[in-house]
Formats: C-alpha cells, structure tokens, sequence
C-alpha cells in the first residue's frame, strides 16, 4: 500500500486549486479523525490528503445585528460550546456543540468537520437548519451561499464534491421572543452518536407561534426539517393535544432504519416524544427573553 | 515516511515517521515513550490523551505531522524534570490509590491538569463532565473524582510538588 | 478489631503507585525488544468453514515478512486441551485465526495478510443456541455427535448423566413444593453477554534463548499458559520462563491462548523476538466473553415466607469454547444452590456448542449470570406473598453452617458437602445495615409503587443479594529476607490492578514486625516464582496471598531461633516488633537486619495446606470460603423513553478481614460499574444469521461512563468484617462478589418505579419502553 501523499494548504484559493488538480484522488483533511477511522480499519484511503489545518482564516466566530453570525468551517467544536455569543443568541448551536462526542474530541472536532463528514446524526446539523443557517462554499469559479437544507445530499454525502470546500455557516440573526432547545438522545448518559436527534426553534407571538421549525437527525439519510410538523404548530396557540400531533407529525416524516444503534419503530416512539419536548422548552427559553 | 520535528516535554525532538502516522504511534513506537497508553486506538476511550498547547488531545486520532510546531506535554512530563517532584495530581493519585490497573491513568491525570489549570475551584458536577471521556474499565471513577477534588486543594492551597 | 495490626487494615499506598501516575509502567503491550517482529492473524469471514486451499506464497515473498504459520506447518496440538487446533483446516466461528504472519512492521504483517489466498467450503453453521440444541441443528463441531458438550477425551466431566445434563440436589423438591402455599415459575431470555473490555487487548511476547523460552503475557493466569506451551510445544516447563508481571484488568479468564504457542513457534523459526498484540476489534472478536445463561427458575413458598422448594434449570451457551465455560456452570449450579438455605434445591444444567466466539469466565465466573435471574424471581415469590424483599431475604439467605461446597467437586465429584464458615454470619448484617443505608423504611412504598413521580417520570428502589466462591487452592510463596533486612516477596499470583502486590506486602511487613516500605513484591515469572494458578476466582487473597503469610511465619520461626540465643530466652517468649526481634514485655531485642547481615541465607517457604483441612469447630465439617453482597439500586425511568437514570446505589460486602479499606473499596467498585455496564448500556451484537460481531469497536460497545454511575454521595459502598477460617489474619476474596447483586437490583428497581418486568435480554431504553407499552396494551 502506497502511504497518501501530504500537502498542505495555507489558504482557502490554494486549497481550492489543490483540490481542482487532484479531483477524485484527494480528500481534505481538518481534524483528520475520519481519515484515521479509515485507515484504522483497513479502508482505501485517498491518493492525495489536503491539509486544511493551516488556514488560519476559516477559524473565526463573528458577529453583527444586520449580518447575524458566521462561524468559519475550522471553528472547534469547543470554541462554539464555550462561546458567550453564540450561547447567548444562538444558545441552540451552543448546546448541541456541547453534546458533541467527548471534552477531548470537542477540542478537535471542526464545525466543517462535523458537517462535511455528513453523518445523518452530525450534531451541529439540526440545530443550524432550524436556525436558517446557510452554506459558504467556495470552488474554483468563486463563492456560493445555500441554504443548509440543500447541503446534504445522503448519508456521508454532501454538495461539495470533489472541486469545493465549506468555507464558513452563516446564521441570521434571532428575532426577539425566540427560542430554541436540541435534544439527544443517547445509549447511556456517556458520550454517544446521536440515536435521534431533535432540534426545535419557536418564534412567541403574544398568544400564538409566530413562527416554528423542526430539525431530525439520525432518522433520515440526511438531516432533515420536519415541515409537516411545523405546519401543525405554525400560527397556533400550543396546547398538549396538538404538540402530540405535531410529535406524531415528525414521526411519520421521517425514515429511520434498523440499525446496531436503535430499531426504526423506537427512533419513531422517540421522535414523537423528543419533538414535543423539544417545542416546549424551545418554548420556554423564547418566553424568558 | 517524513522527517518531522515534535516539541515534546519541552524539548524539540527530530523523527522519521509516516505521513499518516498518528501522534500515540510516533510517541510510543518511535520515541519510546509508552506512557501514553493505546486502549482503544478509535478515539472513544481517551486513554491516549495527551496536552497539546495545555488542551486534551487524542493522540491516537491526531497525525503526528498535525502535532508539529504545538507544544506537546506526555506524562513522562509532568513531574518535574530536575527533583522528579510529582505533580499535585499525580501526589493525589498515588496518596488515595487513584488506580488499579493503570491504563486509563496518564490519560486522567493529564485531563485533570489541563481542567484544574482552567477550573481550580470545581464542583464535583465539574469533574465528573471534564474527565467524561476518559474511561476506566477498571469502575475507578468515585476514586478519581475524589483525587481530582484533593489535587485541587493541593494545587489552591499552592502546595509545592513533594516526591 | 484493626487495633491489634500495625500495617494489616490500613490503606497504604500501592506498590505500583508511583510507576502508574509517572507512566513508567511497561505493561507488556509496551515492551519492545531488539530485532522484535510483530505478529498479526488472518482470520475466517465464515462460522463454519473447511479451508479448502491456502496460498501464502506472495506473503512469503514479500518484504518485512518472516514468517508465514498456517495448519500445514504447526504441530496438529489442543491449545488448552479443547476441539480446536492450533490453527484448523476447519474454522469453527467468524474470527477463528487461518494464518499467522511475523513482519517488521505490524502494517507490514497487515498488508501480507491481504495476500494470503484462501478458499473455504462453507459448512452448515449454527449460531443460535436454541436452535443448537435441537435434534436436526447442524453440528457445530463437526466431528463431535452433538452440539450439547458432554465431555471429550481431554476434558471429562464424570458426574454428567447420561443425558448430558450436569445435575445438582440435596432434600427432595417435589415433597418441597407440595409443601409450598404459592409457587412462582418463570423463564427468562439469555443473559447478556458481556466483552471483557480489558484495558489492554490481549498481547503476548516470545523470545527464545537457545532452547529456552521467554514468554512475557498479559494473563492473569501464567501457570496456565505456561502449562500450555509446555504441553503444545512439547518442552519441559523447566526450560520456559512466562512472565506476567504487568498484566492488566483480566477481568476473568485473560489469556493469550494459542496466541502464546503460534508466537513461540514463530520466535523460534524467524530466531527473533515475536510480539502478538491484539486490536481492540480483534480483542472483541476472537476472545471469549462472559457466558450466557437461559434460565428456568421455580420456587415454593409458604406464607410465613419459608422458602420450600426451588428448581433451577440453566441452558448455557458455549460458543466454541469448551474447557472453561463447563467450570463456570459447576459454579452457577452450586450458586443457586447455596444462596439460599432451602433445604430441597434441585438445579441442573447443559452447555451449549455453537459456532460463535466461545464464552466463559468473566468477573463472576458463572454465578451473576444465575443470580440475575434468580434474584429477579425472588422478588417475585416476595410480591406473591406480600412480603418486603429485604425481609424475604433476611429470611431465607445462606449463613453459617448452611451446605457448601467447593465448585470444582460438582463436576468431578464426589459431592462432598461442607459447611460455610462464621464469616457468614456476614450476610444479615449485611443486609440489615444495606437497608439501613440505604434508607430502605422511608422509601419502600411497597411492590410496584414507585417512590416518586413526576410527570413521565417514575423512581423506584429495589434490592438483591449475591455471593460468590473465593477459591482456596494449592499455593506456594517465598519471603526472602535481604541482608539489609528487606524483603522481598516471591509469588507466581498477578498484579492487574487489584492490589495483589501491595496487600501481599503489608501481610509480610505485618508478620515480620517490618515497616510496609522495606518489603516489595516479584510476582508472576514462571522462572522465578514459585507456583500459584493466578489470579482467578477471587482467590488472590485467599490462596496465593495465603501461602505469602506462611512463608512469612517460617522466616519469622527461622529469625526466631537466630534470635533466641542471642536473647537468651527461649522461641516462644519472642515477638516480632518495628524492625527487631524481641522479648516480649522487655526491651532485649536484636534488629533483624542484624540477623539477616549476620545469616544471610533467610528464605521463608510455604504451601497452602490442602482446602479440605480448615474445619469448623463446632461440627468438625469443612469449611468452605464464599463472601456475600447486597446491593440496593435507586432508579428513575422515563416511562416516555425508556431510558433509566441510576440515581443512587448501596452496597455492602464481605471481605473478612480488610487487608487495605482503599483496594477493597475500590474492587469493590470496579464490581458495580461493570455489573451496570452488564445490564444497561454493554450491548454485544451478533448477526444471527453469519454469527458476526456487529460492534467491535468502543463506538457501538458501550461502556459507563463517569456519568453512567452515580455521584459520589450517592454510591455508597461498606463492608463487614467476620474473619474468615481461610486467608491471611481471616481475609478472604470478594472482588468477583461485588457484581452479584447489582444487576439484579437496578431490574428489581425498575419494576418498582414502572410496574413492568423485563425478563428477556437488557436493561436498555428500547427494552424497557417496549416493555411498558407492552405492559399498558394488556
């Protein structure tokens, strides 16, 4: 076996263009925890790795009133946890970056990391789509902002292919009397992939929600929003009768297997109920601001 | 296979390693130095922990080449260089049997510095959820919380490094 | 009691303390030597599977590799006397080794393995031991008769009837439950199995010194694998040297296995050191696990809460396994027919092959796998007749003068019973005081009525008791006296961690009148060393730690008659006291540092006097050794989700004499977090079709967590101290005791909060939901 060859990018045009030259034979690297699975394992691994390491401007966490926020792809994990912006405004985020893997690992882990592996569970995921959250890629004929939802393509599969790279999230601002809650669940109360994941964001109005959106993870091939049960909740004063629609709702659009981790019919069970959850202490939050 | 150069317990230290050689590798199998324990070699059990700029790293899921121009500290140093004094930590493992078997030790202890250095006054809540990703098979972890908590006195109350 | 010791009873620091927190130990994974080459297996995709052809010629022929061992070229030999072959032109489990490489490199050795040509004829398979046991199942050992073991020409096991069954009785049953008011009969699912998870996976080094062998391996149990390449390799044990000395949570039963022969054998032909480490995926694939009970349980009772008749019917799965799990069931058949002193108790059981890993000892050797079940069933039979469970226990537990047994006897007979000694008297203390502690009168609202609720939440409480042999076997020590006066102790028992070395040390130090840091631990080199089996059925302190306090009564009987001349006075007016020999009620002393200068020829020797001569007093019965547990688990459950919260946890156990209150907590310990692990979050997958592993890694194989177990106020552990006829000063093992009763109670626990018991498979979230919503359906 031929050991990949290592280089490295020192900015976002040189990795790009070092990506364009290599195409299908090289991989980009941040953390490089999935590119050492691989390799544990005995899996091919890619001709060409590209050290995205360096790149000291995708390391950022920024913030203004019009621009709302932005958090560059080789943000940590931990710097997002630890942060007072984001834990103030974007609390959500925050927290779902808190639940992420082990201290350690949060040390290391990237934001892009964790969103280009595009693992269906990927923590960071539900929490920024139901926060609106847009993509910044860049390739060789330049930049191009998409929506979240349009990022991920299947399981482990995203837009980039093999010629863009994830530069940084942007995130609009909050409107006043909003909130947001993520709820993980887990095999034990240890650090664990998600077995369903359920992100929910509330917009108060004086007697109704304004406004809702609905995030799954680990239910689906991708992340998902769960609109149908949003529609239920949108415009609508909550009470227990409708957030069990609303939580049956989200169960039935999403698709989970059978898999080592959990079977389809409890992730459903879960759904229903962690949906609910979700909603009513997004709820809350948004009412104590 | 490259020539790279690790800064290692404060020395800068030249290697031959594979490019994608991780940090415990090159440590443990190129340096010699097996304080760095391997458990798992998957980056679940956090045994191969290792500070890197004062942060807990797994070794075993950082390429050596990634570990470069970054201060890294192992548990061979940590007790003091010159007198071997052990560290408060280490003094708080030793004087309570903070360990059985070993293994997941180096491991806690270099999270715990990395912790109380950020943290001097935890709560035990504040323990339990620094060192939650480092295991210990051998069921240690109401001992280890209880070392963690002494260290913390002994690090506070400046208590110097005794052996 | 503690008054009368100056070093015994207290919490002195580890022998290996400093060395674990400085990283300095070299467990045997560490250890590289000059020239060394690495080994690595290949290993059968298949469960049942003839190697039609192999090829390794490319593997030969590639550079770095040295080596290449496949069935042709190794002796046809029984590692550890069982079916298999060192490698086998038949596989028998998906894992089972094909081939073996020695490389410079362990990538080297991985990337040959990849050009090794193999081609299988599948066989029948069967992985499932309920369809195994039926009459038309494929056999799992193809040139066996039956997939239910009953022995072979290696391994007998003569009190096996006819049948197959291995059969347990005292009193007569059926009079028993004619006597009973209320009986209670159910099945449960197959325990969980559970992966060892040791620290280290398994590894073992060879090196050979012209016909002489080293090997360094990570076991608890040298004797056996020295005994093993002496018998595969066929040498004299005289010319192998195994050394353990750095072994690592065993856990039960950690071995190299056939692992230590093929490195042997390729140490040998390559004239290089062969160093075979196991991956953790290899760990948990090829390495057996702790054995799996399905259990049948009946029991009779009368109001008044007398237990009158209990059957028990265990079916075990073996895997491919089938010298030990055997040992395992003997122990499971005698546990559930002691624990409770029920004068009628029929227990029987089989051992199941099938064509998966092989499963066996694991921290309980046998006994938690019935217990989990049978303490279940006595909650049960307490519900039935309205009666607290920790009266129900205090009732009918096993105590002193109940029957005993050693397990080993229940396999090859005769069944001789003895008695359990005084120190049972340990088991209502324990369980008063458990209940005590754990505030059991507040907070026992009565069966199926959880403590609290709020919203879908639900606590409960509920208890268990347990046991355990700690074997008293054949052991022998050295004390060697240096001539500064130190000592250092010789004994071929391991240090994984429990404390062995240091409890040792502090025996020694308390003997000889020595201070704890002049007396130091060798341990476990077969050159060395003299002969103890290791570290396995909680015995270290009963056995191997025995024969160290008689070899340091002979080194104090020989200082003695140094002493007495020098003293004038005669050997029974002497005492051995802070560093010298003296009269007692005098200050005449010499330092025995003088004497050991003086004769510097003082070596203690000791055996351990045969199991059956400690007798009890009273009867002149044999006493034999067993500690006790109670566990009692607080649990929230969220009856939305299924997931359970262990809150809080009470534990108390039976130690004899505490040698070190810190190491025995801390076993203690490692028995309740491993017992949580067991019966909550350790979930190992097996396809059912291929046999598998669908989880070898620490991702999907779950273990706790420091926030899987609760904080430190609320994990509370205590012991009792009933000197025991056995052990040092009356210490005896009870490490493996500790798991006994916790599973058990966080399952008692659970139906208290939520009304629903699980008898099939796992305390997991899924489980448990299923099991409520089953439950509100009826």
């Amino acid at each position: 076996m031929t050991p990949p060859k290592v280089l490295t990018a020192r900015s976002v045009e040189e990795a790009v263009s070092l990506l364009s030259e290599y195409g299908e034979k090289a991989k980009f690297v941040s953390g490089a925890t999935d590119l050492l699975m691989q390799l544990k394992r005995g899996e091919a691994v890619p001709e060409c790795l590209i050290r995205l390491g360096e790149i000291r401007d995708l390391d950022f966490i920024k913030y203004d009133e019009t621009g709302g926020l932005r958090v560059g792809a080789l943000t940590t994990i931990v710097e997002i946890a630890n942060s007072p912006l984001i834990r103030g405004k974007f609390s959500i985020l925050a927290q779902a970056a808190g639940m992420l893997g082990t201290p350690a690992v949060r040390n290391q882990a990237t934001l892009g990391g964790n969103l280009c592996n595009a693992a269906p569970s990927a923590d960071t995921a539900p929490p920024l789509l139901v926060l609106g959250a847009k993509a910044k890629i860049v390739g060789k004929e330049g930049e191009k902002i998409v929506p979240l939802e349009d990022f991920f393509v299947g399981p482990g599969q995203t837009i980039l292919g093999q010629d863009r790279l994830l530069a940084e999230i942007q995130v609009p601002n909050i409107l006043a009397h909003s909130g947001g809650a993520y709820l993980k669940q887990k095999r034990r109360q240890g650090a664990d992939l998600a077995v369903v994941g359920v992100a929910a964001w509330v917009v108060m109005g004086r007697k109704v929600l304004n406004d809702v959106k609905i995030a799954l993870g680990a239910v689906a091939p991708t992340p998902i929003r769960a609109k149908k049960a949003e529609g239920i909740l949108r415009g609508r004063k909550v009470d227990p009768e409708l957030l069990e629609k609303s939580g049956q709702a989200a169960a039935g659009e999403a698709s989970p297997i059978d898999d080592i981790r959990g079977s389809a019919d409890y992730r459903r069970e879960l759904l229903a109920v962690l949906t609910k959850r979700a909603i009513t202490e997004a709820i809350q939050q948004a009412e104590g601001r | 296979m490259s020539e790279i150069v690790l800064k290692i317990n404060g020395a800068q230290v030249e290697v031959k390693a594979a490019t994608t050689a991780t940090l415990a590798e090159v440590l443990r199998e190129e340096l010699g130095l097996t304080g760095t324990k391997m458990m798992c070699n998957e980056g679940e059990c956090g045994a191969c922990t290792v500070l890197i700029n004062g942060e807990p790293i797994l070794s075993c899921m950082t390429l050596a080449i990634d570990a470069q121009n970054k201060d890294i500290l192992t548990i061979e140093g940590l007790a003091d260089p010159v007198t071997g004094r052990l560290h408060p930590i280490q003094k708080a493992f030793v004087e309570r049997s903070g360990m059985q078997c070993g293994v997941c030790t180096p491991g806690m202890i270099l999270t715990a510095k990395a912790f109380l250095d950020e943290n001097p006054d935890p709560t035990e809540e504040d323990v339990r959820h620094a060192l939650s990703g480092n295991l210990c098979r051998c069921g240690n972890y109401r001992r280890i919380t209880e070392c963690v908590l002494d260290a913390a006195e002994k690090m506070k109350t400046g208590e110097k490094d005794e052996k | 009691m503690k008054s009368e010791f100056s070093v015994f009873g207290k919490s002195f620091i580890r022998k290996d303390a400093i060395e674990k927190v400085k990283g300095d130990v070299k467990y045997i994974p560490d250890i590289q030597l000059p020239r060394m080459l690495h080994a690595k297996f290949l290993r059968s995709p298949h469960a049942h599977a003839k190697v039609t052809s192999i090829d390794t010629s490319k593997a030969e022929a590639m550079p770095g590799v040295k080596c290449v061992l496949t069935y042709r070229n190794v002796p046809k030999v029984h590692p550890l006397r069982k079916f298999e072959y060192l490698l086998d032109e038949t596989v028998h489990f998906p894992g089972e080794e094909v081939a073996a490489v020695a490389a410079l490199t362990p990538r080297i050795a991985e990337e040959a393995l990849k050009l090794i040509d193999v081609k299988y004829q599948v066989l029948p398979a069967v992985v499932d031991p309920e369809e195994a046991i039926k009459p038309a199942a494929a056999l799992a050992q193809e040139n066996y008769d039956t997939n239910v073991f009953h022995g072979t020409d290696l391994v007998q096991i003569p009190r096996l009837d006819k049948d197959h069954w291995l059969r347990l009785e005292v009193g007569d049953v059926d009079k028993g439950f004619a006597e009973a008011d209320q009986i209670v009969e159910v099945s449960f699912g197959w325990t969980p199995v559970q992966y060892n998870c040791s620290p280290k996976p398994r590894t073992v080094i060879c090196e050979w010194t012209g016909d002489k062998l080293t090997c360094w391996a990570d076991t608890q149990l040298p004797l056996f694998v020295w005994q093993d390449l002496a018998a595969t390799l066929a040498i004299p044990q005289a010319n192998i040297r195994v050394i353990a000395n750095a072994a690592v949570g065993g856990y039960g039963g950690k071995m190299p296995e056939k692992v230590a022969t093929l490195a042997a054998i390729m140490a040998k032909r390559t004239g290089r050191p062969v160093k075979a480490a196991f991956s953790r995926a290899e760990d948990l694939i090829a390495t057996h696990h702790r054995i799996s009970y399905k259990n049948t349980h009946r029991v009779g009772v009368k109001k008044d809460g007398t237990m009158t008749a209990l059957y028990n019917k265990i079916l075990a799965h073996w895997g491919r396994d089938t010298t030990v799990p055997y040992i395992c069931q003997g122990t499971g058949l005698l546990g559930s027919t002691m624990l409770y002193g029920c004068p009628n108790i029929k227990s029987e059981t089989c051992g199941i092959l099938t064509n998966t890993v092989g499963y066996g000892p694991m921290n309980g050797f046998g006994d938690p796998e019935v217990i989990y079940t049978l303490e279940r069933l006595m909650d049960m039979s307490a519900e039935r007749i309205n009666m607290d469970p920790v009266t129900f226990r205090l009732k009918n537990c096993m105590r002193y003068g109940n029957r005993a047994m050693e397990y080993e006897q229940v396999l090859y007979g005769p069944i001789k019973w003895g008695i359990l000694g005084s120190d049972l008297n340990s088991f209502p203390e324990l369980i008063e005081k458990c209940a005590e502690r754990a505030g059991w009168k507040e907070k026992w609202k009565g069966w199926r009525t959880p403590m609290a609720t709020k919203g879908p939440v639900k606590a409960g409480i509920g208890m268990a008791i347990g046991m355990h042999h700690t074997s008293f076997w054949p052991s022998s020590a050295v004390v060697k006296m240096n001539q500064d006066g130190s000592a250092n102790v010789l004994s071929m028992a391991v240090e994984m961690g429990q404390g062995y070395g240091t409890i040792i040390s502090q025996i020694v130090a308390e003997t000889l009148g020595l201070r704890y840091e002049d007396v130091n631990p060798t341990l476990a080199d077969t050159g060395a060393t003299p002969t103890s089996r290791g570290n396995v059925a909680s015995s270290g302190t009963s056995s191997p730690a025995n024969s160290v306090r008689l070899a340091a009564e002979d080194v104090r009987k020989q200082l003695f008659e140094l002493a007495a001349p020098r003293l004038n006075a005669t050997v029974d007016a002497l005492e051995a006291k802070d560093g010298s020999i003296r009269v007692r009620g005098t200050d005449r002393k010499v330092s025995i540092a003088s004497l050991c200068f003086a004769h510097w020829q003082i070596t203690g020797h000791a055996n351990n006097p045969p199991y059956d001569s400690i007798k009890d007093e009273k009867t002149g019965q044999v006493i034999h050794a067993y500690a006790a547990a109670v566990s009692i688990a607080e649990v929230e459950v969220d009856t939305e989700t299924g997931v359970v919260n262990l809150l809080r946890l009470t534990s108390g156990h039976d130690c004899g004499r505490a040698i070190n209150p810190v190491l025995i907590e801390n076993q203690i310990d490692l028995g309740l977090v491993m017992a949580n692990g067991w019966v909550r979050t350790e979930k190992y997958v097996i396809d059912e079709t291929t046999g598998v592993v669908m989880n070898p890694n620490l991702i999907d194989y779950k273990l706790s967590t420091f926030l899987d177990v609760p904080k430190s106020d609320d994990f509370q552990r205590f012991y009792v101290e009933k000197p025991c006829a056995w052990g040092p000063f009356g210490a005896k093992g009870m490490s493996e005791t500790a798991m006994t009763a916790v599973g058990p109670a966080i399952a008692n626990a659970i139906y208290n909060a939520v009304g629903v018991r699980i008898y099939d498979g796992f305390l997991s979230p899924d489980n448990i939901l299923k099991a409520i919503k089953n439950e509100k359906k009826r």
